[in-house]
């Protein structure tokens, strides 16, 4: 049989939808396919994901079919399910349910009835072949997010499944994480056979390694075939231009022509070399730092946990109207630093003041009124009410109160309105962001703290968000935000510095600080590192002409 | 409490379940039997030295500071409840109220609050010795259903805990703070967190049970990997400690070490000494086991 997975004409309505959130859908899965499924949020492309396995299949209205390896999917029994179609979710911490990585690796095992000696050989081979043999006794507790992610891949992996669905695996995960997270799936695919099925909105990494795109907009499938021209595809939908991975973007833009657009440096700049491409910097009126007074300082800032320092004599100063970017691994101390400068947190040694105020000194209400704090998972600061509500009741706060009206506004600017009496715990991911935001802004601070603000969230909701920061910033609040997304960082922060070892480098103004980078900085700077190395993105550039006086133009 | 788990080089960590388990419940069952001073305060000073010869000394502290807070409060409450014992060492009158500071409130107090903080460390020694694995290991093939529950509930417990942790820090920004407000406040703020976790749980949980589902939870009956092997060190440890548990359960069924009238209890009794002896050697025998282990090392 050539097809593993067969989507025939299916339309699928959630309960008390009118709207159906799949229409018409047609999709064939080949065996050793690596198929990425994109989408703007709301597309459908989630529920698109789950109607492939039994078990996941949301409550609503079915029309059409999902037939696997000939049978319908939803007849199959749950041991054939659970054994041959592995599904790996978002959030890595939603799947554990064991203490420990060898306890969590036997769980789908133990659940099929598989013997003991079956069991440690298999888990033996899955550990030293995805490294998790230095792991297996760990708890699970311990472990960073990549790490429960990949045994979460491993767990799978260890019924031999033919097939895996992943909805945005790498979501959570910061950079270099979630690349390291993507090479064991690439090996997984291309040494084991097993035919890969993913959701993903961070595409840069992800469409080097699939053979095939399929887009979905509004429900429908618009596109099915090869990544490039997928990619040409995208850049003309207005939705999901923002969706094409800086590579990729840069030679659209540009125009440059080539037969299959490169989606990696490498491949960018062999493309480039080849068409004897190059670029000068546009030149642009360098806008001049004025240096402020001082907000927010902390000084020789010590804190540990555990017994472990994470924050070591770290100093820092925020200036009045700045906007910090501080930029490192998962791990670094980013966030803790955070807390520490919101008062949250009271490290063992050194002192963070606001003006001339001790942060955890100040009383709780005055604080939060001039620091603002948002959290890299924003429902932990919700109060399970509707959006509306929530706001209105974190404006209250306020030392001035802003009107409803203004609230209201605030809500518009959000786009939240229509969702206005939906409660907070039924919003998208990006939709809990943006409302995070708007409970951080809606007391008018003047400092607004942002840990990881773009984590998980689609590029659409991404600009959204950097706009309305970009409103708040021109109206005077103080922004510190700590991030591994480059160019998120490049494009809206005015300093960046870079933390590692519990301390932060002095901040340099944000083109400097990435110019001089070589791998923490924009995939366009990488591109054109020989060229023209103060480039940060597709549009710093234009094209030199040629001898003839004319650019080329591509198709 | 916690203090962790015991290393896995241990020779007590290396016996198996069963035997572990077995020890265990003698360990338990015998400070349950004395009520004598001595005996308790034995029990508890060789608990806290096993407990010291297994886990890091800042745990160690931990739990002295955690359990003798306990153990204080049992104290006062006894001195305070107990009027009515021998030897009055000090009155004091308010009005119509008198106060009676006697022998026997003390050294109840005292004999009750030693014997809670024995059970408290003992409990302690158990979680780092018996684990998840090793106790699901032993109530599977008895109550299969039992044992998944017990480590799926351990789990979210731990998540619940993390959970608690991070809401009370970053609810902050929603001016709930749980150590500003009166009594009342507070109780009001520590149940609007609990809501916000629950809501947050359940929406958790169910998407959990669909991934514990989806790798075929519930399809078949459950196999067990853990296995683990009866060695002769296990036979000797066995023997030994059940011989020595028999003798102590002895003496205490001709009313050793125990008395019925608290009115009775004396700071020591001569056969309080004997039994203190073998209680100490009793709960030595891990530590023992330790010393053979080393000996036979290559």
């Amino acid at each position: 049989m050539d097809e593993l997975m067969q989507v025939k004409q299916l339309t699928f309505t959630y309960p008390q939808q009118t709207i159906p959130a799949l229409q018409n859908i047609q999709l064939t899965v080949r065996p050793g396919d690596f198929l990425a499924l994109v989408g703007a949020t709301g597309s459908g492309k989630t529920t698109l994901l789950k109607q492939l396995k039994r078990e996941l299949i949301p409550a609503g209205t079915t029309q059409g079919q999902v037939w696997y390896a000939g049978q319908a999917v939803q007849t199959l029994d749950q041991a054939t399910s659970a054994q041959e179609i592995g599904f790996v979710a978002q959030n890595p911490q939603t799947q554990p349910i064991m203490a420990t990585v060898m306890e969590e690796l036997t769980f789908p095992l133990e659940n099929l009835g598989y013997s003991s000696d079956v069991i440690n050989n298999r888990v033996a081979e899955l550990a030293n072949f995805l490294g998790l043999d230095q792991l297996l006794t760990r708890a699970i507790k311990t472990l960073s997010g990549g790490q429960v992610q990949l045994v979460n891949l491993a767990s799978v992996l260890a019924l031999k499944p033919r097939l895996i669905l992943l909805d945005e695996p790498t979501a959570q995960l910061d950079p270099t994480t979630a690349q390291n997270f993507l090479n064991v799936l690439r090996q997984v695919h291309d040494e084991l056979g097993i035919t890969i099925v993913l959701t993903e909105h961070r595409l840069s990494r992800v469409l080097a390694l699939a053979n095939r795109l399929v887009i979905l907009q509004h429900g429908q499938l618009i596109y099915d075939g090869g990544v490039s021209d997928g990619l040409r595809k995208m850049a003309t939908v207005p939705e999901l231009a923002a969706f094409v991975p800086p590579i990729p973007n840069f030679f659209l833009q540009q125009r440059i022509p080539v037969a299959s657009l490169p989606l990696s440096i490498p491949a960018g700049r062999r493309a480039l070399a080849a068409e004897k491409t190059h670029f000068r910097l546009i030149p642009r009126t360098p806008v001049a730092a004025e240096q402020s007074s001082s907000l927010l300082t902390a000084k020789k800032v010590l804190l540990d946990f555990d017994q472990q320092v994470v924050l070591r004599q770290l100093s820092l100063t925020l200036h009045q109207g700045e906007w910090l970017a501080i930029i490192g691994k998962n791990g670094s101390g980013k966030s803790t630093l955070l807390s520490v400068l919101a008062g949250l947190l009271k490290p063992e040694h050194g002192k963070v003041r606001l003006a001339d105020q001790v942060v955890w000194k100040m009383r709780n209400l005055p604080r939060l009124q001039q620091i603002a704090y948002l959290s890299q998972n924003p429902t932990e600061q919700f109060s399970g009410q509707t959006v509306l509500e929530e706001l209105q009741a974190q404006n209250r706060l306020g030392s001035q109160p802003q009107s409803d009206a203004a609230v209201e506004q605030l809500l518009a600017d959000l786009r939240l309105t229509a969702l206005a009496d939906h409660n907070v715990f039924d919003l998208s991911g990006g939709q809990q962001q943006l409302l995070g935001l708007g409970l951080a802004l809606v007391t008018r601070p003047k400092v607004l703290l942002l840990d990881e603000p773009t984590k998980g969230i689609d590029p659409n909701t991404k600009q959204q968000f950097g706009q309305i920061l970009q409103r708040a910033h021109a109206a005077g609040t103080a922004i510190i935000m700590a991030s591994h997304d480059m160019d998120f960082c490049a494009r809206y922060a005015e300093r960046c510095t870079f933390m590692f070892n519990g301390h932060v480098n002095p901040p340099v103004a944000c083109r400097e600080f990435f110019t001089q980078n070589f791998l923490f900085t924009t995939a366009v700077n990488r591109l054109l590192a020989d060229q023209v190395p103060t480039a940060l993105f597709s549009e710093d550039v234009e094209r030199v002409p040629t001898k003839g006086g004319e650019k080329h133009d591509g198709a | 409490m916690q203090a962790g788990v015991v290393s896995e080089l241990s020779f007590f960590n290396q016996l198996h379940p069963l035997t572990a388990a077995c020890y265990f419940i003698e360990l338990f069952t015998l400070l349950l039997l004395f009520n004598h001073i001595l005996l308790t305060a034995t029990m508890f000073i060789s608990i806290l030295a096993v407990c010291s010869w297994y886990f890091e000394p800042r745990k160690i502290r931990q739990m002295v500071v955690g359990s003798g807070t306990l153990m204080l409060m049992i104290m006062v409450f006894n001195l305070l409840l107990n009027q009515t014992g021998r030897h009055v060492l000090w009155t004091w009158q308010i009005g119509s109220v008198q106060f009676r500071l006697t022998e026997t409130a003390i050294i109840y107090g005292c004999s009750m609050a030693l014997s809670l903080g024995a059970m408290i460390l003992t409990f302690v020694l158990f979680n780092g010795i018996i684990t998840i694995p090793k106790l699901s290991y032993l109530l599977f093939p008895v109550v299969p259903r039992l044992a998944m529950l017990l480590t799926i509930s351990l789990r979210l417990v731990e998540l619940f805990i993390q959970k608690m942790g991070r809401l009370a820090r970053f609810q902050k920004n929603r001016n709930v703070v749980l150590t500003e407000g009166n009594f009342h406040q507070r109780l009001q703020k520590m149940g609007q967190l609990l809501r916000i976790v629950l809501i947050d749980a359940v929406s958790e949980a169910m998407e959990t049970a669909v991934l514990m589902e989806a790798r075929g939870f519930g399809a078949k009956r459950r196999s067990q990997y853990q296995r683990f092997q009866f060695q002769m060190m296990d036979g000797a440890f066995l023997l030994g400690s059940t011989a020595l548990f028999g003798v102590l359960v002895g003496r205490r069924l001709e009313h050793w070490g125990w008395a019925t009238n608290v009115m009775t209890l004396q700071w020591q009794l001569p056969h309080d000494w004997l039994l203190a002896g073998l209680l100490i050697v009793f709960m030595a025998l891990p530590i023992i086991g330790e010393g053979g282990y080393r000996v036979w090392t290559n």
